[in-house]
C-alpha cells in the first residue's frame, strides 16, 4: 500500500516519457517561405574536409539566392559513405560522397535525389563521358561526378625493375624474385588479388576478353547479367594470374607504405590516392606505369585498368526548396573551380572537362594516356566471389580452373537483387 | 571414506579361497570395513560382502554386525558427493571417468526438463496470480461502496473521497494522458504495428518558381522503425496503465476496509512522509528502474522483434518499409546444409574451440606463471610481475593492432626470420587458415596472461600452508599437491570467473577484429548470404559484419545476437549448475 505513490509517479513519469517521444519527430526543414538558412551536414573524403568547408563558405557569400547553408563537414570515406547513410536514412549526410561502384545500392534505397533538368544539364556538359556514365543507372543521371581517376597502375623501385621489363608481368616477378639489396634483404609485389582483390583479379579475365556486364533496373535492381568468366578465357585469365599469386614474393597488399615495410616491396599495385606516398618512400627511385602484360601459352595478354569515378550525392528532401539549393551547392562543389582546387590539394583528377586539362602528374598521366575500362556497377557479393575464385585457384591445380569458374557461374543467379 | 583402487582380498582358506574386489572401505564405529563384490562381478548389492581385517585376516562380516554394516554403508553410499552407486564404486579410474561424463551428458535432458519444468511451474503460478488479481477485482466491484465503482471508470475517485488528494489526483492524471496518447498517437502507432506501415514516401514534382525549375519533394509517410519502436512504446505504456489500474482498484478496496473498521485513512502528508522516510529507497530505485526499462529492456524486446522482421539495407523502414517475415530468418541460418547454416555451424563451433583456448590456456598459463614467481627461491619477485603487468599499462588495442602488423607477410618478424636464414619465403600468419587460429590463441595468452596472474597471485598466497606441509609428510610429490591441492582450491575460488572469462570469450571482439579482422578469407563460404567471413571469424564479429559490412542486414544480426544469447546462457547455467564454487560451498570456508 505504501507503494502507491512511488507506483503512481513512475508512472507518471513513464507517461510523460512517452508522450515526449511519441509526439516528437517534428520536421525543422525550411518550407520555402523565404527564409534560405539551412543546416546541413555534408560527408566527404579524407583530406578534404577543410577545402569543402571553405567552398561552402564561399558559395554561401556569392550564390545568387542568398542561400546560407550551415553546413558540418564531416570526413567519412567514399567506400563506407553509403554503408552509413543506409544504417542512417533519416539523419545521414544531406550530401555524401561515394565510389561510382556504390551509385545501384544508393539508387536501391532509395538515397538519392531525383536530379533536376538543371542539375543535369550541368553534369553532362561539363564533365567527361566516362564520368557521366558513371553517375548514370541507365539513361538516369543520378549524382554529380567529383573525379575521372579511379583507376590503377604501377608503382615500382627503378632500382629494382629495370625500364625495359616494365611491360612484362613475368619479367618483373622474376626480377623481384631475384633481387637482394646490400643487406641481403628480398623485396615484393604488392598487388591485391585473393583478399580483397576482386578489383584487381577482374582485369586479368578481361585481359583475355572475358566479359561481365550487368544489367540494372531503374530502381537500382540487378536483374540479369552477360558473364562469359566460365569460359576457356576464364580458364587462361586464372592461369595468367597463378604466377603471381604463387609467387614467394607476392603480398595482397596495394598500400604504397610497403615501400617502407620491414620487407620493402619493389612493386605496388595501386592508384592515385597513393602517389604522394609513394612518391615520398622511393624519391627519385619511384617509376609510374601502365599495367604490364601477362603471358599464358606464349601469348600476351595486356592489363587494362578500369577507370571509374568519385560521385557526390544529394539525399532527397521533404523540403523542395532545400533539395533544390542542394543540388545547386553540389554543382557548385563539382564545377571546373572546385575541381582544379580538390586537385591541386589532394591530386584528384579532375572529371571536368576544363579542370582536367590543366591537371597533370606523373600517375594522372599514365591513367590519361594508356587505354582504360569504364568501370561497371556490380552486386556487392561479387567482389567477394571474385576473391573466393582466385583464392581457390592458388590452391587447386590447373585442371580444376574449368570446375571453380563453374562454381563460380553458379553463385551468379542468387546475386540479382 | 575413500575408494579402493583394484585390489583383491581373498576370504577363507584352502581350496575355497573366495576372491573379493573391494567396492569401498568406510569406517563404522571407529573400525574398518570393506564392502566388496566377487571378482568379475559388478554392480548388484544382493551380490555384496562387507569384510574386515582380524588379526591380518580378512572375515566376513555376518548375523547382526553385517546388517548394520550394510546400514552404514548404504547411508555413506547415498550421503557421498560423487553420488556413488555400486557399479560406479566397483569400477577402475579410467572407467569412473567415463561413468562420469555419460552420466553428466545423460543428465543434461533431465536438467533441461527440470529447468522448463520450473518454467512451467512459474507461468502457472502467474497465471494464478492473474485469476486471483481478476477474482479479487470483481469481489471489490461486487462488495465495495459506489465510490470504489466509480474509481473503475474514474482513476483515484475513491482515493479523492478518501480526502487521499494526491493518490487520487495522480490516478486521475495518469488515466487523462493515457486516454490522451492513445487517442492522439499510441493507437495510431498500434494500429501499424502489425503491418509496420503500408505507404514509405510520396514524391511530387513542385514547382519553384524564383529558379523556374521543377523539384522533386519526397515526402516520408511512415516509418517502420518508428512503428516498431512506439508500438512497443505503447505496450509498456499499457502494461503500465492496466498495473496502475489495478492498483487504483486495490487502494479503493484497502480504503473502503479501513474506513469499515472505523480507522483513519493514510493523509497526503502521511504519504509524502513515508516517501522520504521508509520508503526512501524506493523513491531513490525508481528513476534508475524507469532507466532500465526505457534503455536497457526495451531495446532488447526491439532488437528481439527486429528478428522476425525483413529490416536491412534494401529495407531500411524509413524508404523502403520492412515488414513480419515469422521465423524465415531463423530458418535461413538454421536449414541445415543451406550456405549460411553450415556458416554459422562452423562459425559457431570455431568460437566455442577459440573460447575453450582462449579461456584455459590464459588460466593454467597465468596461474603457472604465478606459481613460477611465487616460488620461495624465486629473486626480485616484484620485478618479474612489474615486467608482466607492464603489458597491461599498454592499452589493448595498440599492441594487437602492433602484434597484426608484426606478424604480416611483410613484418618485422617475417623480415627476421628471412633475414637470418631459418626461412626463404614469409610465413602467411595471417593468410593461412589454421596458422591464423594458431596465432589469434597464442596472441591472446601473451596478452591475457599478465591478468590471470595477478588474480591468481593472490588466491594462491591464500591457500593454507599446512595443507601442502601436510601433503609432502603424506609423500605427495610437486604434481599431485598441484592436482589435490592447488587446482582444487583454484578452481573453487575461481570458477566464477573462469565462466564469465569464457562468456566474454565468445564475445571477444578486440582480439579477433584487430587481429585478423575475421580473415583470412574462408574459401568454402565466400559471401554466403552476402555476408563475408573468414576462417578466424567468431559469432561475434560476424554480427559486426553483418551490420557494417556491404549488405547490412540487421534481421540476421538481431537472429545471430538471439543465437548468442541462447547459447552463452545455456553454457553458463550448466556450467555454473555443476562448478564447485556453487555446489560445494563449504568445501574450502
Amino acid at each position: 500500500m505504501k507503494k502507491t505513490i512511488l507506483s503512481l509517479s513512475l508512472a507518471f513519469v513513464l507517461a510523460l516519457s512517452v508522450m515526449g517521444v511519441a509526439c516528437g519527430g517534428g520536421n525543422s526543414d525550411s518550407t520555402g517561405d523565404g527564409n534560405r538558412t539551412y543546416d546541413i551536414t555534408v560527408w566527404v573524403g579524407e583530406r578534404t574536409d577543410a577545402l569543402t568547408r571553405n567552398q561552402i563558405d564561399r558559395f554561401n557569400k556569392t550564390n545568387e539566392w542568398g542561400v546560407t547553408f550551415n553546413a558540418t563537414v564531416e570526413v567519412v570515406s567514399e567506400s563506407k559513405a553509403m554503408g552509413n547513410a543506409e544504417s542512417t536514412p533519416a539523419t545521414c549526410a544531406d550530401i555524401f560522397c561515394v565510389a561510382q561502384d556504390q551509385l545501384a545500392r544508393g539508387v536501391r534505397t532509395e538515397l538519392l535525389a531525383k536530379l533536376n533538368s538543371a542539375s543535369v544539364d550541368f553534369i553532362k556538359s561539363n564533365n567527361d563521358a566516362a564520368s557521366v556514365e558513371a553517375a548514370s543507372i541507365g539513361e538516369t543521371v543520378r549524382a554529380f561526378p567529383m573525379t575521372s581517376d579511379n583507376g590503377i597502375f604501377m608503382y615500382y623501385d627503378k632500382r629494382v625493375i629495370p625500364e625495359e621489363d616494365i611491360g612484362s608481368l613475368e619479367k618483373i616477378i622474376e626480377d623481384v624474385e631475384n633481387y637482394r639489396d646490400d643487406q641481403n634483404r628480398r623485396r615484393y609485389f604488392s598487388m591485391p588479388l585473393a583478399d580483397e582483390g576482386g578489383w584487381y583479379s577482374v582485369l586479368f579475365f578481361f585481359a583475355t576478353g572475358c566479359d561481365c556486364e550487368w544489367t540494372i533496373d531503374e530502381n537500382g535492381h540487378f536483374i540479369d547479367y552477360n558473364d562469359t568468366l566460365n569460359s576457356d578465357n576464364g580458364v587462361i585469365a586464372l592461369r595468367g594470374m597463378q604466377r603471381l599469386l604463387r609467387s614467394t614474393q607476392h603480398i595482397d597488399s596495394s598500400k604504397a607504405s610497403d615501400f617502407n615495410a620491414a620487407t620493402p616491396s619493389a612493386v605496388v599495385i595501386s592508384g592515385i590516392w597513393d602517389y604522394r606516398t609513394a612518391q615520398e618512400a622511393l624519391g627519385d627511385n619511384l617509376g609510374v606505369a601502365p599495367l604490364p602484360s601477362f603471358t599464358v601459352d606464349g601469348q600476351s595478354y595486356k592489363l587494362v585498368t578500369y577507370l571509374g569515378s568519385k560521385l557526390m550525392c544529394v539525399k532527397p528532401q521533404q523540403d523542395a526548396y532545400k533539395a533544390l539549393y542542394l543540388q545547386k551547392l553540389a554543382m557548385f562543389l563539382t564545377d571546373e573551380e572546385c575541381q582544379t582546387e580538390r586537385y591541386r590539394e589532394v591530386g584528384w583528377g579532375p572529371s571536368n572537362k576544363e579542370a582536367a586539362k590543366g591537371a597533370s602528374s606523373p600517375a594522372l598521366d599514365v591513367l590519361k594516356n594508356n587505354e582504360t575500362v569504364p568501370q561497371g556497377q556490380y552486386p556487392e557479393e561479387w567482389w567477394t566471389e571474385l576473391d573466393v575464385l582466385v583464392g581457390s585457384s592458388k590452391t587447386s591445380n590447373e585442371s580444376m580452373f574449368s570446375t571453380l569458374l563453374q562454381e563460380y557461374e553458379a553463385k551468379l543467379a542468387d546475386m540479382r537483387s | 571414506m575413500k575408494d579402493k583402487k583394484q585390489k583383491i582380498i581373498e576370504l577363507g582358506g584352502g581350496e575355497e579361497v573366495l576372491r573379493l574386489a573391494p567396492v569401498m572401505t568406510f569406517t563404522y564405529s571407529g573400525k574398518k570395513y570393506v564392502a566388496c563384490t566377487p571378482e568379475g562381478q559388478t554392480g548388484d548389492e544382493a551380490d555384496l560382502l562387507i569384510c574386515y581385517k582380524d588379526k591380518g585376516e580378512y572375515v566376513q562380516a555376518k548375523g547382526e554386525l553385517a546388517e548394520e554394516l550394510f546400514s552404514a554403508f548404504r547411508s555413506r553410499v547415498k550421503n557421498s558427493s560423487s553420488s556413488a552407486s555400486l557399479e560406479y564404486l566397483s569400477l577402475n579410474r579410467l572407467g569412473k571417468i567415463g561413468y562420469k561424463t555419460v552420466k553428466f551428458f545423460k543428465g543434461i535432458p533431465r536438467w533441461f526438463a527440470e529447468k522448463f519444468k520450473k518454467l512451467g511451474r512459474a507461468i502457472a503460478s502467474f497465471g494464478v496470480k492473474i485469476a486471483e488479481n481478476v477474482k479479487d477485482i470483481g469481489t471489490t466491484f461486487k462488495n465495495g461502496s459506489w465510490k470504489t465503482r466509480v474509481s473503475y471508470l474514474v482513476m483515484g475517485f475513491g482515493n479523492l473521497s478518501h480526502g487521499q488528494w494526491l493518490r487520487g489526483i495522480l490516478f486521475l492524471l495518469f488515466e487523462i494522458i493515457f486516454i490522451v496518447y492513445m487517442a492522439l498517437w499510441g493507437g495510431s502507432w498500434l494500429s501499424q504495428l502489425g503491418s509496420l506501415g503500408t505507404v514509405a514516401t510520396e514524391k511530387a514534382d513542385v514547382w519553384i518558381p524564383e529558379l523556374e525549375e521543377f523539384q522533386e519533394q519526397v515526402i516520408h509517410v511512415d516509418n517502420s522503425f518508428k512503428i516498431l519502436l512506439y508500438s512497443l512504446i505503447t505496450l509498456f505504456f499499457i502494461v503500465a496503465f492496466i498495473y496502475t489500474w489495478r492498483l487504483n482498484v486495490k487502494q479503493c478496496r484497502i480504503c473502503d476496509e479501513i474506513t469499515a473498521s472505523g480507522k483513519k485513512v493514510k493523509s497526503t502528508k502521511d504519504d509524502l512522509k513515508s516517501v522520504l522516510d521508509d520508503q526512501f529507497h524506493k523513491t531513490l530505485l525508481s528513476l534508475p528502474v524507469f532507466g532500465i526499462v526505457m534503455f536497457t529492456i526495451l531495446p532488447i524486446i526491439f532488437m528481439i522483434l527486429v528478428a522476425f522482421t525483413n529490416y536491412d539495407s534494401n529495407h531500411n523502414g524509413y524508404s523502403n518499409l520492412f515488414h513480419w517475415v515469422g521465423l524465415d530468418n531463423f530458418n535461413s541460418i538454421l536449414d541445415f546444409g543451406s550456405g549460411l547454416s553450415v556458416a554459422f555451424g562452423e562459425i559457431l563451433a570455431w568460437t566455442l574451440i577459440w573460447a575453450f583456448f582462449a579461456t584455459f590456456s590464459n588460466y593454467f598459463l597465468g596461474m603457472f606463471v604465478a606459481m613460477m614467481i611465487n616460488k620461495k627461491g624465486i629473486k626480485i619477485k616484484k620485478f618479474w610481475r612489474t615486467v608482466l603487468v607492464m603489458t597491461i599499462a599498454i592499452p589493448q588495442f595498440i599492441s594487437l593492432l602492433y602484434v597484426s602488423n608484426l606478424f604480416e607477410e611483410n613484418g618485422i618478424i617475417n623480415a627476421t626470420l628471412v633475414k637470418w636464414g631459418w626461412i626463404n619465403s614469409p610465413i602467411p600468419f595471417w593468410e593461412n587458415g589454421t596458422l591464423a587460429k594458431v596465432m589469434v590463441i597464442l596472441i591472446n595468452i601473451w596478452v591475457g596472461i599478465p591478468y590471470l596472474m595477478l588474480i591468481t597471485t593472490g588466491i594462491l598466497m591464500n591457500i593454507p600452508e599446512d595443507l601442502y606441509e601436510s601433503a609432502k609428510i603424506d609423500g605427495a610429490n610437486g604434481f599431485q599437491q598441484f592436482l589435490k591441492i592447488t587446482l582444487p582450491y583454484m578452481l573453487f575460488v575461481t570458477g566464477p570467473y573462469l565462466l564469465t572469462s569464457f562468456v566474454s570469450n565468445i564475445n571477444n571482439f578486440n582480439v579477433i577484429y584487430l587481429l585478423t579482422q575475421g580473415g583470412p578469407q574462408h574459401p568454402a563460404w565466400g559471401s554466403v548470404g552476402g555476408f563475408v567471413a573468414g576462417d578466424t571469424t567468431i559469432l561475434i564479429t560476424w554480427l559486426f559484419g553483418i551490420t557494417t559490412g556491404v549488405k547490412a542486414d540487421y534481421k540476421m544480426a538481431s537472429v545471430i545476437g538471439i543465437l548468442i544469447f541462447i547459447v552463452v546462457s545455456v553454457l553458463s547455467l550448466i556450467v555454473f549448475s555443476i562448478m564447485p564454487s556453487t555446489k560445494r560451498e563449504d568445501d574450502f570456508s
